[in-house]
């Protein structure tokens, strides 16, 4: 590349998302000249875009967040009001829609964030939907910390700029400069109380007209978990210039305040100003999942396919939907769409095989599994094997069942409902001992599935230990009051111990 | 033809229940209890039925179409007539009793399928009664034979009467070669006649004599009737005349003209008749609806068989027909529902197989109800898929008849299998409205679920399976044999290398479990096992095994003393995180037993990933 500028070989590099190569270039001009501007602007802006992630949507909530939360206002808040309380008879029931491990039902495409409903007890925070991952401690020492130490490895030239040693107040009235600094500062060096006093400045010089800074003063003072402030900042940016990215950081502000309604309230605003926003339109359909409202957060997902026809999540949301719903031909669709598009893993394999074998196009079922299983890894593994002990029971063949189901929580010992299966199908082989073990093991390792709890009632009761059937099956209606058959036992375990009584 | 008997002799009388007749209350001292009875008052007030009559001794075997009402003697009174069969006994016999009490006893050939009474002109003169048995229909007038119907015989195949022709002509019978013949054609699908089936189904040194005791008497295979019915001529009640309606093994039904006999309208249906119901009136427009034995509804109008027959999900029971709607019991122990052209309207399960069907006609009362009797002595009322209300006989029910004694009294006659003979009065002031709804569904079973409706991509699926079965069946029995294997062989991998956290050992069985405790850099392991054997177990070892650049464990290892079946022992161990990287490796836990080489079960613990240590300045 002799004879061609090195400025603009280096912004012909950044637009090609090469910022490794465009950084060097920069490197070498300043290191000639290190006054230049333009090459420490593109720099700046080169070190940042490589580790930038987009956190207007991601959300993991740490430990400390989630247990020393002071922003919830009810402790028992209304259904529907709150993500720890989700609505229980919209959309499907539990009876139907199984439940992740953190006792929310399964959706359709993972998420961090919302897999994790904010738990009551400091041992359900600690055990989360991914066992292998588990919910870092604070959401400060969790991912931040681990890609600020990932960017301090790949870039070896060490630290670009010293912040401490830069005149903020000076760069504040730089307008392009300070928007790249600024960025640098978050997202590079991680230092949010450094960004949001950079932010203040250019706040102040921009004499409080500066929609964007009011944004990013809003983001930071999110991040240091200053909610009401955060919300002031951000409302004020968005009503002064609509912008997309003050909406999702305002409505983000929001669910983290534990405000479901605003959120959306805070969406339908900015969908108000930006008609079709497929972002706007996904965080709604997000904030109605984790409400439990899942007729509505359908509907949301459906506005966003038409507008984007390739969103994975919607399709995945929808097919989830639809699978449950009774309609598996229909979540086939979706899922062969999912296919098309190039989406490859364990779970759509086989989400693609119990489609097919709901759908009865049996042909196909079970090649799907098999190539399942060729490709997941051993928390895959592990639901991959409880569908195959499904489809093994389906088919009557329980031979197959169980030990498929032995292989489930062999690859996680953490899966209740295989152990639930394996209770009910030792019972039925006559192996009392085993099932109960297995019920146990289901009810420790899985504590908000209510089958077990019946199941083992169920056991007890023909035992005829009235007493731990009782315990059971009341547990079992604690998980799920709508629960009919739990209903019923409880009924004539009453009868039959009032008849002992009298 | 049949002898009448009268009512002085035979042991019949002497087996009278003591208290009988209308009105008496609580018939029999069997069931009559005091103190029962006044707890009961209440319940009773509601209870549409009276018992009077309990004769369990009454020694009756019958169907619900061999009992029938007729005013026998012309005196505006009916009497409920029996056709008895006494299979066991061999003889059976036409009962003639005024409600509980048995006025004649008639004896009759064969075994009786069904009777009848119908008039045979508009003459103010005594009903005919009918007793089909056999290939005939006796008729009875004034308890007297009056008519013999005797149905045509079958065509005999030619083959089979030229054997038979041949056999006694022949000077000595071989038996041997006749049993040939006659398998042979048995194997071409020919029919053959009960002589041929009696001589094929003796054992060899009978046949012989079988065949020279028959052979000078001419083949024939006569016709079976299998079910009798009335159809009005005219139309209008049910005292005006009537034609018998004859259906037959051979899926032959006849209606007879009432005066002289003559087969009106003979019509050939696919299969025997098992039940039949005929509406409306020969001379102006009739319906009659038939099951055949192999569960087909067949419908006969104009004298010809209609097209639009339809099968049914279970052989039939018993077939009603009310207004539109066609009521069938089944064998598998519901009511449906279906219209005249077929469509299944609804379905009813009863708690046990159905073991008669019979409609009830309430004149006063303009109601047309079902009653249907269960294997386990239950009788129900049903307005249509209402059930009205439930009566409790001591065994279970083989015949039910609802019909008029005289003016306003109705009963319900009930013989169980065991052959007891029940009668049942209807009270007068029954308010069948007030009936409804009481025992009948909960309301919620009337709230339609909502179910997604058969989409379009799921009809082109169904065609797709409908037109590529075998090959489907064949790649998803392909595939079913491969994961079969596959699952097999990873099982028997983690068995016999002890990877899965239950054993398959038959003698010993645990359960092993893990829970992890802390944020790390710390940890703190917890081991559950439990003996789920029906034997305590001594002397187990825990060990951990472990990735040791990451972790470091103290005393990686436990000693579980004794094990007693059911509880759950705890072992706790300490995990300290060594490395700096943010990244977990899984423990083992394994459990030996010192007189085996291998672990006996092992589970694996997703460890966290450790919070790093942060320095603060």
């Amino acid at each position: 590349m002799e004879g061609v500028d090195p400025l603009f070989y280096a912004h012909f590099l950044f637009r090609r998302r090469r910022y490794t190569e465009a950084a060097d270039v920069c490197s070498e001009l300043l290191a000639k000249n290190p006054y230049d501007k333009a090459a420490w602007y593109l720099k700046t802006r080169c070190l940042t875009e490589d580790v930038r992630i987009d956190e207007t949507e991601l959300e993991e909530e740490g430990l400390a967040e989630v247990m020393l939360d002071e922003n919830a206002v009810a402790s028992v808040p209304r259904p529907g009001t709150s993500f720890s309380r989700p609505l229980t008879d919209s959309g499907s029931s539990r009876g139907i829609r199984p439940m992740s491990k953190s006792g929310r039902p399964v959706s359709g495409f993972a998420r961090p964030g919302t897999q994790g409903a904010r738990p009551s007890t400091m041992e359900a925070a600690v055990r989360t939907a991914r066992s292998a991952t588990s919910r870092p401690v604070t959401s400060a020492s969790g991912r931040y910390v681990r890609l600020g130490t990932a960017s301090m490895l790949s870039g070896d030239d060490g630290t670009f700029i010293d912040v401490s040693k830069l005149d903020l107040r000076k760069y504040a009235f730089r307008r392009g400069l300070a928007r790249a600094l600024v960025l640098y500062i978050l997202h590079v060096l991680n230092d949010t109380g450094k960004a949001m006093e950079l932010a203040a400045y250019a706040t102040e010089a921009a004499r409080f007209q500066d929609w964007w800074w009011k944004a990013i003063l809003g983001f930071c003072y999110h991040r240091l978990n200053l909610f009401r402030d955060a919300e002031k900042q951000l409302k004020s940016s968005f009503k002064q210039t609509p912008s997309i990215l003050a909406c999702m950081l305002l409505a983000k502000v929001y669910i983290r305040m534990d405000q479901p309604q605003n959120a959306i309230q805070c969406y339908r605003e900015g969908l108000e100003k930006f008609p079709d926003e497929p972002v706007l339109l996904a965080g709604i359909a997000r904030v109605f999942e984790g409400i439990g409202d899942l007729t509505k957060s359908v509907e949301e997902y459906k506005k966003l396919l038409k507008v984007d026809s390739t969103n994975v999540e919607a399709i995945a949301s929808l097919a989830a939907d639809k699978f449950y719903g009774d309609q598996p031909e229909i979540a086939l669709v979706f899922y062969r769409r999912l296919l098309q598009m190039g989406v490859e893993s364990a779970e759509l394999f086989n989400n693609l095989g119990l489609s097919c074998f709901q759908a009865q196009q049996y042909d196909m079922a079970l090649g799907c599994f098999e190539r399942a299983l060729s490709m997941a890894d051993d928390e895959a593994m592990s639901d991959i094997w409880y569908n195959i002990a499904f489809v093994g029971m389906s088919l009557g063949n329980v031979k197959l069942a169980r030990e498929a189901l032995v292989l489930a929580v062999t690859c996680d010992s953490t899966n209740g409902e295989a152990y639930n299966n394996l209770g009910v199908i030792e019972q039925r082989k006559g192996n009392s001992g085993d099932a109960r073990g297995h019920y146990q093991t289901a009810i420790k390792v899985s504590p908000h599935i209510h089958e077990p709890h019946y199941n083992y009632a169920l056991m007890s009761l023909e035992a005829g230990d009235l007493q731990q059937a009782y315990k059971q099956v009341n547990d079992a209606l604690q998980l799920y009051s709508a629960h009919l058959p739990s209903q019923d036992l409880l009924k004539e375990l009453k009868a039959t111990l009032s008849q002992h009584a009298s | 033809m049949a002898d009448v008997q009268s009512t002085g002799d035979g042991g019949d009388v002497g087996n009278q229940p003591q208290q009988g007749g209308v009105g008496q209350g609580e018939g029999s001292s069997r069931v009559g209890v005091g103190g029962r009875k006044t707890a009961n008052t209440k319940r009773v007030k509601d209870e549409p039925w009276q018992k009077v009559v309990d004769d369990p001794i009454a020694d009756m075997d019958c169907t619900s179409s061999c009992i029938t009402f007729a005013d026998v003697n012309n005196q505006g009174e009916n009497k409920v007539i029996v056709a008895n069969m006494q299979f066991a006994e061999g003889k059976s016999k036409l009962q003639v009793l005024n409600c509980g009490e048995l006025q004649q006893s008639i004896h009759l050939f064969g075994f009786p399928c069904g009777t009848i009474s119908f008039r045979t002109s508009d003459e103010a003169s005594a009903p005919a009664i009918a007793v089909a048995s056999g290939n005939a229909l006796y008729v009875f007038k004034n308890l007297k034979p009056f008519y013999k119907f005797i149905l045509p015989d079958l065509p005999l195949d030619e083959q089979e009467l030229e054997t038979w022709v041949g056999v006694r002509r022949a000077e000595r019978v071989d038996a041997d070669v006749l049993q040939n013949a006659l398998l042979t054609l048995r194997g071409n699908g020919v029919k053959l006649s009960p002589r041929s089936l009696k001589f094929l189904s003796l054992p060899p040194e009978m046949r012989e004599d079988f065949v020279n005791m028959v052979k000078t008497q001419p083949a024939t295979t006569p016709a079976v009737i299998t079910t009798v019915g009335t159809l009005a001529k005219l139309g209008g009640d049910d005292t005006g005349v009537a034609c018998p309606v004859l259906g037959t093994e051979d899926g032959q039904v006849f209606v007879l003209n009432p005066t002289n006999f003559a087969a009106v309208v003979r019509v050939s249906l696919p299969g025997p008749v098992a039940c039949m119901t005929a509406s409306g009136a020969l001379d102006t427009d009739y319906r009659i609806h038939a099951c055949t034995r192999d569960g087909t509804v067949c419908h006969i109008k104009g004298g010809k068989l209609a097209d639009h027959s339809f099968s049914l999900p279970a052989p039939a029971v018993g077939i009603d027909r009310i207004g539109k709607s066609l009521l069938i019991s089944c064998a598998d122990s519901c009511l449906y529902c279906f219209s005249t052209k077929g469509r299944r309207l609804w379905q009813v399960k009863m708690p046990a197989p159905i073991t008669a069907h019979s409609p009830m006609v309430y004149r006063p009362k303009m109601l047309r109800l079902t009653l249907i009797g269960l294997e386990n002595g239950e009788i129900r009322l049903y307005s249509d898929k209402e059930m009205l209300s439930t009566l409790k006989v001591d065994s279970g029910v083989a015949a039910l008849r609802f019909g008029r004694l005289w003016r306003d009294s109705y009963v319900l006659v009930t013989v169980t299998q065991e052959g007891h003979y029940i009668v049942h009065r209807l009270k007068r002031a029954t308010e069948f409205h007030q009936l409804k709804g009481v025992k009948g569904p909960p309301p919620e079973q009337h709230i339609r679920i909502k179910v997604p409706t058969k989409t379009k991509l799921y009809v082109d699926q169904t065609q797709r399976e409908k037109d590529n079965a075998v090959s489907m069946h064949q790649a998803f029995r392909r595939d079913h044999y491969v994961l079969q294997v596959l699952v097999a062989r990873k099982y028997v991998k983690a068995m016999t290398s002890a990877l899965a956290p239950t054993s398959a050992l038959e003698d010993v069985k645990f359960q092993v479990g893990a829970a992890v405790q802390g944020i790390g850099p710390t940890f703190r392991l917890l081991v559950t096992v439990q003996n789920t054997s029906a034997t305590a177990v001594s002397d187990i070892r825990l060990a951990l095994t472990w990735d040791e650049s990451m972790y470091d464990i103290q005393n990686p290892s436990g000693l579980i003393p004794h094990l007693v079946p059911g509880v759950t022992y705890t072992e706790s161990f300490n995990v300290q995180c060594i490395t700096q990287e943010m990244v977990s490796s899984p423990i083992k836990v394994q459990l030996y037993s010192p007189q085996r080489s291998l672990p006996i079960v092992t589970a694996v613990v997703a460890m966290p990933v450790s919070e790093p240590v942060v320095t603060v300045r």
